[in-house]
């Protein structure tokens, strides 16, 4: 049987905002320990977390001051920020819903318990530090249970395949935004950075992509910024970053029909990724910057195509 | 005196009663059901409403109202005490629904015809001119088998004599099928005793003769035509149902903007494959809705050129656009002599008894009885703008008349009628729980297509507040499972 352009864009879209709550709830977190780390002379500039999520336009809309309980309603409970935490999941729900007939009832299930774990905390729990990260730690969670019935119950067939698309290609496209999280932004110029802090940094990058563990076992010694980055941008096996992405897109675009421009565009992109390097981008801020721009900008391409492939309605005859 | 019979606290003075009337008490099967309730202790009785409602959550059975904050999905009510009709009555029914859905559909061919009717002046013309749901669009379609309304929801009740009479059909998109059948599998999990000993004919068989209803449609003559069902989409209150039935026949759910019409007519769906042909919508769109080419301009859930495609004969539709001419409350007064007329046959089923306001004579009668009748506006569905005389407020039996007396033919009446009632499990707090009398009405499925088909009950619908008679959905009403069941056989064994 086949499957409907416009439920392929639901599943697509689905994927796509279960996996972008997760990674923001990792993304503030990653913050809010860099936050700890700090001496209490400097204070960060939570300003920049906005800027990472490419949500300047909503966030001055929205009127928030840019001070960390502005930037966290911003990010986390904001409902007329489409980027936020609520948003997505409830954008999330509202794709499944119009694909109830064909998922698992565990899916809609989980994926309610969701929202509704999200949903149903006042903002009391935003403005304690504690409870807020609680509350990120349990969409983290959450979001894994829902993918886990997704992999382990639905059939792998094309729902499924283009789930896996929405999910892989939003990982890579936050795997690089996390990356992105500098310290020099974070401070006010002029700041002083101490000694220890750049290797600090890099492992609150690795830890908020649950990336620690994985990467020591493979780089003992020092974190060094070279070695994280040739993690996340190359290591084949760890599942988040942006080579792996590459790859399972790849395959699962595969397995779907008059997939070939799709293939060929994701092929192209993981060829340009494996030509970057650690050793040359950690030393020079700008290109590593830069390198993460356009792998962004290419990540949005291959977007174009898998919308103008699978989901713009096909009124011209075939 | 006769001793007090168990089952009187059941049974409402002046009322039939499904399981506890007097009349009943020979049918060894409500007998045994009967007593088998009675048996139960308030917490049992509760335990069973609680396991139900597991099974509702569980299943995911859920109807949908939107309101501000947002679409929200209500566990579909349900109550535990099963509606039963003897099967040989039912057969009667049957045959009477066959009879009444052939008459309609004649009625609706000639009217997009010939009009034969009108001329031998068996129907008047002025309710014709007055039909909201008249398509000058579908005049000279000649649909397969001469029939336009595949899909016929008639709603039956019975008076205090047990005499059950059509209240109304429902030829448009008529909904509560899927309810129907789940229905059925909640009672399968809550009371499989109760199964274990009866005979109950299953109603599973729907789905399936749905799709060969669809299927006999087709005009592609392919052997496996492509039937699609078109929903407005996730907010409609019946799309738990849309979604279900897709599921149940095994084909695809669509919006108006999966599909689209080419330049020869055809239909075709939007798929990650590339276009693909429909042969046949199960449309449960209003046809108003159905093609913004051809009706509102401003619809957003329909396909422009759908109509267009209907017309060259390269996709059916079901119902066909149109059907709706027969189901307004005014025609639904003239049915009796529409059968007569096709069919030179007696009708089955009567019709409830009905005042046209039309007729000044009748008119007068209506609005000097309001107290006393139930008042309906021609063309409104689901309990709206219907008085209840009996229970209506001065100020809103003043509020109809000036209605009535503004547009008469807009409005026919009917006698309060005293529906039957069936018990049903009723809850003031956690630990009284018990059965009383609440009124029923039945809404049975009748397919047509090259054959017919009638589903096994049908949807029992109950008036859940005490003394209410409104029992749609939307309105506070419930449901219950409706057991056709056989009591000539062994059914009624356990009892000597």
């Amino acid at each position: 049987m086949s499957l409907l352009s416009r439920v392929a864009n639901h599943f697509y879209w689905f994927g796509r905002y279960v996996e972008r709550a997760e990674n923001t709830a990792r993304l503030i977190i990653a913050y809010a320990n860099l936050a700890l780390d700090l001496p209490r002379s400097s204070r960060l500039e939570w300003y920049s977390l906005v800027e990472t999520t490419g949500s300047d336009a909503a966030f001055h809309k929205a009127a928030h001051k840019p001070t960390e309980l502005g930037v966290m309603r911003f990010l986390i409970e904001d409902r007329e920020n489409p980027g936020s935490i609520v948003s997505s999941l409830r954008f999330a729900r509202e794709n499944l819903r119009s694909t109830r007939d064909r998922v698992p009832r565990e899916v809609s299930e989980s994926m309610n318990l969701l929202y509704g774990f999200v949903h149903d905390r006042s903002d009391t729990a935003i403005r304690r530090t504690a409870e807020r990260y609680e509350v990120l730690r349990g969409v983290v969670d959450r979001c894994q249970l829902v993918r886990g019935y997704i992999g382990g119950t639905m059939t792998h067939g094309l729902g499924y395949q283009f789930i896996r698309t929405g999910r892989m290609l939003e990982r890579a496209d936050m795997t690089t935004r996390i990356m992105d999280v500098r310290l020099d932004d974070l401070l006010p110029a002029g700041a002083e950075l101490p000694p220890a802090f750049d290797a600090l940094q890099w492992m609150a990058v690795l830890r908020s992509l649950s990336a620690y563990q994985m990467y020591r076992r493979q780089s003992h010694g020092a974190v060094r910024a070279r070695s994280v980055i040739d993690f996340l941008l190359l290591q084949e096996d760890f599942p988040r970053s942006v080579s792996y992405c590459l790859t399972k897109l790849r395959s699962g675009l595969s397995t779907l029909p008059r997939s070939e421009l799709a293939v060929a565009t994701v092929s192209a992109l993981g060829g340009q990724v494996a030509g970057l390097r650690g050793a040359v981008l950690s030393s020079d801020a700008e290109a590593l910057r830069a390198a993460i721009d356009e792998l962004q900008r290419a990540l949005n391409g291959v977007h174009g195509v898998i919308e103008r492939t699978y989901f713009l309605p096909l009124t011209e005859p075939a | 005196m006769p001793p007090r019979s168990p089952y009187a606290a059941l049974i409402k003075p002046g009322y039939f009663d499904d399981l506890a009337s007097p009349a009943r008490q020979g049918d060894p099967v409500a007998r045994a059901i009967l007593d088998f309730l009675l048996k139960m202790s308030p917490a049992d009785l509760a335990a069973r409403r609680d396991a139900a409602d597991v099974a509702i959550r569980t299943m995911g059975i859920t109807f949908t109202v939107y309101s501000e904050a947002g679409a929200i999905d209500r566990m579909w009510p349900f109550d535990i005490v099963p509606r039963i009709i003897e099967l040989a009555e039912w057969r009667r029914i049957e045959q009477g629904l066959k009879q009444r859905v052939r008459a309609l559909n004649h009625f609706i061919d000639d009217i997009y015809g010939e009009q034969q009717i009108l001329k031998d002046g068996v129907f008047p013309a002025w309710v014709l001119e007055k039909s909201v749901n008249f398509r000058p669009e579908c005049v000279g379609m000649q649909p397969p088998y001469g029939v336009w309304a595949h899909i016929c929801g008639s709603d039956l009740v019975r008076g205090e004599d047990g005499t059950m009479y059509v209240l109304e059909d429902n030829l448009r998109v008529p909904s509560g099928v899927s309810y129907m059948l789940e229905n059925r599998a909640v009672m399968k999990r809550t009371f499989p005793e109760l199964f274990e000993h009866q005979d109950i004919q299953p109603v599973d068989e729907y789905p399936t003769q749905l799709y060969e209803t669809l299927a006999a449609l087709s005009p592609s003559g392919l052997s496996e035509p492509n039937i699609v069902v078109l929903t407005p989409g996730i907010y409609n209150s019946a799309y738990f149902e849309h979604s279900y039935l897709a599921q149940q026949m095994g084909v695809e759910l669509v919006e108006g903007a999966d599909l689209y019409v080419d330049e020869q007519d055809f239909v075709y769906m939007n798929t990650v494959h590339g276009r693909q042909r429909v042969d046949v919508i199960y449309r449960r769109i209003d046809d108003l809705f159905l093609d913004p080419e051809a009706f509102r301009p401003d619809s957003t859930l329909g396909v422009p050129g759908l109509m267009r495609a209907w017309r060259a004969g390269k996709v059916a539709l079901a119902n066909a656009p149109g059907s709706g001419v027969a189901d307004d409350k005014v025609v639904y007064a003239f049915v009796p002599d529409i059968l007569r007329y096709y069919l030179d046959e007696e009708p089955i089923i009567p019709n409830v008894p009905t005042w046209q306001c039309a007729d000044p004579e009748q008119c007068d009668y209506v609005l000097s009885h309001l107290d006393e009748v139930v008042v309906k506006p021609a063309n409104e569905s689901g309990g709206y703008g219907l008085l209840i005389g009996p229970h209506a407020s001065e100020s809103a039996r003043k509020a109809t008349a000036a209605s009535i007396r503004q547009d008469p033919r807009n409005w026919i009446a009917q006698p309060c009628l005293n529906l039957s009632t069936t018990p049903t499990l009723v809850s003031r707090s956690a630990s009284d729980c018990k059965l009383e009398p609440r009124h029923v009405d039945l809404r049975p499925f009748i397919l047509s297509a090259d054959t017919q088909y009638v589903t096994t009950g049908g949807l029992t619908r109950v008036a859940l507040r005490e003394g209410s008679l409104v029992v749609n959905s939307s309105q506070g009403g419930g449901s219950k499972d409706t057991w056709i069941v056989d009591a000539s056989g062994a059914g009624g064994g356990e009892h000597p």
